[in-house]
């Protein structure tokens, strides 16, 4: 072995002799040229660089990477491990394919009226690479959208028959600016310089609704919980969705589907494998559903999911009862797009939840959505197949003398039935009565006959599926073993919470809040059940009530009285309804044992970090409906390697919600104001459109799955539009009002200073006060357990209370505080005069000074005034930094720059203020200054 | 010119130790051995005293305890005073060396939680407070050195882009030492810096001990036949990309002195002295599509436990050869903080390739 390493070494040093040797010769009659023709000795300028070459080719270079250590040193932080600028091509790669790519010229004139458009939707690109359009320019009735391409390898694109370069795009990737169809797919060629160069071709589809316009224009809100007309995919057989409702509320898809059977009883937004370490977000089932197939009896679940996007596969884990393991599903909601105007009439309403049934299996309705208008039902069923093309309310007979009322179809509607394809016509009919059957005349294609046939619509009383979206989180508990919750919606409206509870079974008929005494006694306020829910426990079937119930308080026992069928009695009971705080949970422990010899394991498994979700907030505002810019956002938390943004605020229904933004692609979710949202990922960015309280801290939480496991981690942002709220002050504002401006701060007075010129005093509503020094920042102090709303410290100094170790480097300041705060200060104030010509910073930290008063050099000068020679400005500029570094706040005292003794006396109050003993400086200053008048 | 010329072979081939290793007032007394580090040097003076090199960043002069600081010395030696027992240690690859040397009591600070150490005596150590966490390399909590007493910052290369904190830490009268064991080109490189731990912690003999366990373990392969398989070391990035190690990184060196041979012949990252470099899935299928073994490096991504798994990262893994034969294997996650056994990840993947069981770092995908 060592001899090895020795011949090894001996070669490696002959080796580098002879490079050296080599190029010193080279090198020598390089300065030798250069002796000649310079007459300058090169040598001494050269010797080194010789010497440092020689090396390179050996040794490895200077530091300079910080990935060259591959450890990543925080695994905390997911962006470190990424690898910038990696572009992925799409798959097809066809080598061969040489042959240039064309596109024909588009139509790209539009109704619109000229202005730039926030498009609402672009779909395109491939799994590798997105495309995303942030606005489309409508000039002289064109429209022309920016499209940005997350890949930065491609050169050009080639739309509407032109070729068009590409630029970089400040947020990453490239963008174009190209002609475009609005609302239809437009093919389009995009060039990659990766893989030697290659053309590709995408369809791009760019949606703009008018509201999105540069003004706010207040948007005709897209009709929130009504069934959006789709169809639905799955990618496994096994996996079938045989109904579903997809609802669009605030921009967000929710859809209750229903599956074949009972095989799979839970779901899950994401991976299998993501669903294995988040319980918490696994999706029971919430009901069954009762269906005909071919004949057969079946039965289906039903569940309540969001949809993260549509047009487009989302990943769905279903957990299989009899495996009882997550497999990868993927569905697609395909929502037809509207071709030019949609049919408003089309609109089906809102879906009530029903189940519908024919006397006649050769009339068989696949799907049906009844909406109720005016006291009215009307149903658009979908027949299973194309033998009939009319229907007709009433009897067969009738029908055919009355001409006038036939209902024609209209639509056809694809379906996939046990692998076949399949089409059936689709119906608007009304709905004379539910629950009971009702005649419907249909006419064969074959028979040009007219049938009589009858369908009950059967509606469920209540329904049995709860609302998910208001849900919040929480756990609820009875003090009785008899009366028990299985199933509990949680809500809160106007700060009053109210629950539908499921009761284990049907024992008990109504409910009243309060104790049996009273109950007895109220009739007026008993709580009946509402409905019924079928559930499955250890393999039996059984019904529970539905009772929905004001709750008058949570995480604490409120009363419910509870009457038992039986016994015609009512009871006491006691039910708690605990909701979690959002307190972020500690990160768990790795979490091996020790063990005496520390052998590596392999692997603990990681463990999701969950938090609770942020309580609902109040997103009412008095702005009018329509899209604003913030006018500041600001934001904490987190590693900070992820930053968040906020492009616009959309009020609709007098209810602002924020459009925020992750610099990363690995945001899944965000919990906030109670709920959970889903968001889109684009270029790199994970977007979500949430509730917000604006001109106010806003907790949010949001779901990395960048790190080993998913991550959630809390943010606190705050979104800031002018005259959002407390509008009351919107009159025009005086000098004074916005000199003390703060955002985030309401403003309430300016105190009034006698002598002097180079300090201002404002005070706001929660005990903040801010001192303005003339050229030398503004410094807020804020009382010790006040909140700030994010990014406050852009605008001021914050200085919080208490202080209690001073270190200042102005003499007039030493004798400023020795004179309040006297011999014997209470609390105790430490002062410490600190050079800061020589600073010593180990002193500041020993001491634990938390404010550090500089004198008035550190001001910028003055209009005028001799600037500071360089030398002494990078040694203030240097303090300033290690301060900020060590995180002490400093003070700028321009006491000594004050022409009168009085003024210079004045700043006694600053003090006050700074140590929270106002009044005592006030008397001192006050003394102080009538002395003055003596002398005088 | 010829002058130059001859002084500089005579700085070449003369055996006078370095330049740097002459201090005034202390006498020579020898070099360290060493077998596989290239980034450091040690030299060692009558009276204890020991210089450490650290190649292309700094000197430090260890002082033992009772000893004077030699006068006149050279500005640029960083003066360490033993015993160093209040250290901030930021370097992550340093904590199983430590470990190693029964030393983990000098260590007072660290710039990882908790939850990120993979060195089970450290999780206790910080679980029992003898060790507590001091703020990230760019953040370190300057208070808590101040108050603890800190003799010494072991800083990774990280700190090299925050100089403004290396700097401040200085100025707090705390010496900063930077390692270079990640700059290693041989995996016992890596494990050799367990004897700087060892001069600085005044532990060398542990040092040298424990390291001859880890180089016997070479010592085994040094003659063994090449098995002509080709080895793919990758994680999928989050962004899709392929992420492989460059050729002259050392796992693909442990994979070499393992018996197999990395897929990558020469790859790097151009311009830039990166370990890892990034590759579009084409580029990697095209290299890799019949690689006799892929190893999934879930240092930094999650670990994979199935196939499936892995195909669902990509669907083109399916026409991978050693998907088709089932020779997918996974690192564990300790292995980035394992620098005290890289010889034991040469084992491992020698048995990956001759088909034995018994693994430290490595398991089979199922």
């Amino acid at each position: 072995m060592e001899e090895r390493t020795v011949k090894k070494n001996m070669m490696r040093l002959i080796a580098i002799l002879l490079t050296l040797v080599l190029l010193m010769s080279t090198l020598i009659s390089f300065a030798e040229t250069a002796e000649e023709t310079s007459g300058e000795n090169p040598v001494v300028t050269t010797e080194p660089d010789a010497t440092e070459n020689t090396k390179t080719t050996e040794e490895p270079e200077v530091p300079i990477d910080p990935e060259v250590t591959e450890e990543p040193e925080t695994i905390v932080d997911p962006e470190m491990t990424e690898e910038p600028e990696t572009d992925v091509e799409p798959m097809p790669i066809d080598e061969s394919a040489e042959d240039e790519l064309t596109t024909s010229p588009v139509d790209n004139s539009t109704t619109l009226p000229d202005g730039e458009y926030v498009p609402t939707g672009c779909t395109g690109g491939s799994s590798k690479v997105s495309f995303s359009c942030p606005k489309v320019i409508v000039k002289d009735g064109k429209a022309t959208a920016t499209l940005v391409i997350s890949s930065s390898k491609y050169d050009y694109v080639k739309a509407s028959g032109n070729k068009y370069e590409t630029s970089a795009y400040s947020d990453g990737g490239v963008y174009a600016n190209i002609p475009i169809d609005l609302s239809t797919d437009n093919r389009i060629v995009g060039h990659t310089t990766a893989m030697g160069g290659k053309e590709i071709e995408y369809t791009i589809h760019i949606t703009l609704d008018e509201a999105s316009s540069g003004e706010p224009t207040p948007a005709p809100t897209p009709d929130p919980g009504e069934d959006t007309e789709h169809t639905v995919e799955t990618d496994n057989k096994m996996f079938k969705i045989i109904r579903s409702v997809l609802t669009l509320k605030d921009g967000q898809y929710t859809a209750q589907i229903t599956l074949s059977g009972t095989g799979y009883d839970k779901l899950y937004c994401g991976t299998a494998e993501q669903a294995a370490n988040d319980s918490a977000n696994w999706i029971s089932y919430s009901g069954e559903y009762n269906y005909e197939d071919a004949g057969e009896a079946k039965t289906g679940y039903v569940f309540n999911i969001p949809v993260s996007a549509v047009n487009q596969p989302i990943p769905l884990a279903a957990h299989s009862v009899k495996k009882d393991e997550w497999m990868d599903r993927n569905v697609t909601f395909t929502v037809a797009i509207a071709e030019t105007t949609p049919e408003p009439t089309e609109e089906p309403g809102e879906d009530t939840e029903h189940t519908v049934e024919t006397d006649n299996k050769m009339f068989k309705i696949i799907r049906s959505v009844l909406t109720q208008k005016d006291g009215q039902y009307s149903a658009q069923i979908t027949l299973s197949g194309t033998g009939y093309d009319k229907l007709y309310c009433g009897t067969a007979e009738q029908a055919a003398n009355d001409s006038a009322s036939w209902i024609a179809y209209s639509g056809e509607y694809n379906y996939e039935d046990a692998g076949e394809a399949k089409t059936g016509y689709v119906f608007n009919i009304p709905v004379s009565a539910v629950n009971q059957p009702i005649p419907v005349a249909a006419h064969s294609v074959k028979k040009d006959e007219w049938m009589d046939r009858n369908v009950t619509f059967t509606v469920e009383v209540v329904e049995a599926t709860p609302v998910p979206e208001e849900n919040i989180e929480h756990t609820v508990e009875t003090d009785n073993k008899m009366f028990k919750i299985i199933h509990s919606v949680l809500t809160q409206k106007d700060s009053q919470y109210a629950a539908e509870i499921t009761l284990s079974g049907t024992g008990y008929d109504m409910l009243y809040c309060g104790i049996a005494e009273q109950a007895a006694n109220d009739s007026a306020n008993w709580i009946t059940y509402s409905g019924e829910y079928n559930y499955e426990d250890a393999g039996e079937a059984k019904t529970g009530y539905v009772f929905n119930i004001p709750v008058s308080a949570i995480n604490q026992p409120i009363p419910v009285a509870a009457h038992s069928v039986k016994k015609d009695e009512w009871m006491d009971r006691n039910v708690t309804f605990t909701v979690a705080v959002t307190v972020p949970t500690p990160a768990p422990d790795s979490g091996e044992e020790p063990t005496a010899t520390p052998t590596p394991s392999p692997t603990p498994a990681p463990t999701p970090v969950i938090l609770g979700t942020p309580g609902k907030v109040n997103s009412s505002t008095s702005l009018k409906d329509g899209t604003y810019t913030p006018d500041k956002f600001s934001w904490s938390g987190g590693s900070g390697r992820t930053s968040i943004s906020c492009s616009k605020v959309t009020v609709k229904n007098g209810k602002a919600y924020a459009t925020i933004s992750f610099s990363s692609d690995s945001y899944a979710y965000v919990k906030a104001s109670g709920s959970k949202y889903y968001g889109s990922v684009v270029g790199g960015r994970s977007t979500f459109e949430i509730p917000v309280n604006l001109n106010t801290n806003n907790r949010i939480v949001g779901m990395t799955t960048a790190m080993s496991a998913d991550h959630e981690i809390e943010y606190t942002i705050y979104v800031y539009i002018a005259g959002a709220k407390d509008s009351a002050n919107t009159a025009e504002s005086t000098q004074a009002e916005q000199e003390a401006q703060i955002i985030g701060l309401n403003y309430v007075s300016a105190d009034t200073i006698e002598h002097g010129k180079l300090f201002k005093v404002y005070r706001y509503e929660g005990g903040c006060t801010a001192i303005d020094v003339v050229n030398a920042g503004k410094y807020l102090i804020v009382p010790e357990e006040a909140e700030l709303p994010v990014g406050i410290e852009e605008e001021a100094v914050i200085i919080r209370q208490p202080i209690l170790s001073v270190h200042s480097s102005s003499e007039n300041t030493l004798e400023m505080l020795q004179m309040i705060i006297g011999d014997d200060p209470e609390p105790e104030i430490t002062v410490v005069a600190w050079d800061y010509t020589a600073p010593d910073y180990t002193t500041l930290l020993l001491n634990a000074c938390d404010l550090a008063i500089m004198p008035e050099i550190f001001a910028e000068p003055d209009e005028g005034e001799e600037p500071l020679t360089e030398e002494v400005t990078a040694a203030i500029a240097d303090v300033r930094e290690r301060l900020n570094m060590l995180g002490i706040p400093m003070f700028v005292d321009r006491s000594a720059d004050e022409e009168t003794d009085a003024a210079k006396l004045e700043w006694i109050k600053v003090y006050g203020i700074l140590l929270g003993c106002e009044e005592a400086a006030n008397a001192c200053y006050e003394t102080a200054v009538a002395a003055l008048e003596v002398q005088a | 010119m010829k002058k130059l010329l001859i002084a500089l072979l005579t700085l070449m081939l003369g055996t006078t130790p370095a330049l740097a290793a002459e201090i005034p007032g202390l006498i020579w007394e020898r070099s360290m051995e060493k077998t596989y580090a290239t980034e450091f040097n040690v030299d060692y003076y009558e009276g204890g005293y020991a210089l450490i090199e650290v190649i292309d960043s700094a000197c430090y002069l260890v002082v033992p305890e009772g000893m004077p600081v030699p006068e006149g010395l050279d500005g640029s030696i960083r003066v360490l005073k033993q015993p160093l027992d209040r250290i901030y240690l930021q370097a992550t690859s340093g904590m199983a060396l430590i470990d190693r040397l029964d030393a983990l009591d000098s260590i007072r600070l660290v710039g990882t939680r908790q939850n990120g150490w993979y060195v089970d005596n450290a999780v206790q150590a910080m679980e029992d407070g003898k060790i507590l966490f001091s703020g990230s390399y760019s953040e370190p909590d300057y208070e808590l050195m101040i108050n603890e007493g800190c003799d010494l910052a072991i800083e990774s290369t990280m700190i090299l882009h925050t100089p403004k904190v290396q700097e401040m830490i200085a100025m707090l009268g705390i010496p900063v030492f930077i390692e270079h064991a990640s700059y290693e080109d041989h995996p016992l490189g890596r494990t050799e810096w367990i004897k700087v731990y060892g001069v600085l912690l005044d532990k060398e003999e542990e040092a040298e001990a424990f390291f001859n366990s880890q180089a016997s373990v070479i010592d085994e392969f040094a003659g063994i036949k090449n098995t002509g398989k080709t080895v793919a070391f990758f994680y999928i990035a989050s962004d899709g990309s392929v992420n492989v190690r460059a050729s002259s990184d050392y796992v693909p060196a442990m994979i070499e002195i393992a018996g197999g041979n990395y897929i990558f012949e020469d790859i790097s990252e151009p311009g830039s002295k990166r370990s890892a470099v990034g590759l579009t899935m084409e580029e990697f299928y095209n290299a890799a599509v019949n690689a006799d073994y892929l190893v999934y490096n879930a240092t930094i991504d999650d670990p994979i436990y199935t196939i499936d798994e892995l195909i669902a990262k990509d669907p083109l893994f399916a026409d991978f050869k050693a998907v088709q034969n089932g020779n997918v294997w996974c690192t564990g996650k300790y292995l980035f903080q394992a620098t005290d056994i890289m010889g034991t990840l040469i084992v491992d993947f020698n048995h990956m390739l001759t088909g034995q069981d018994d693994m430290t770092f490595l398991y089979k995908l199922e």
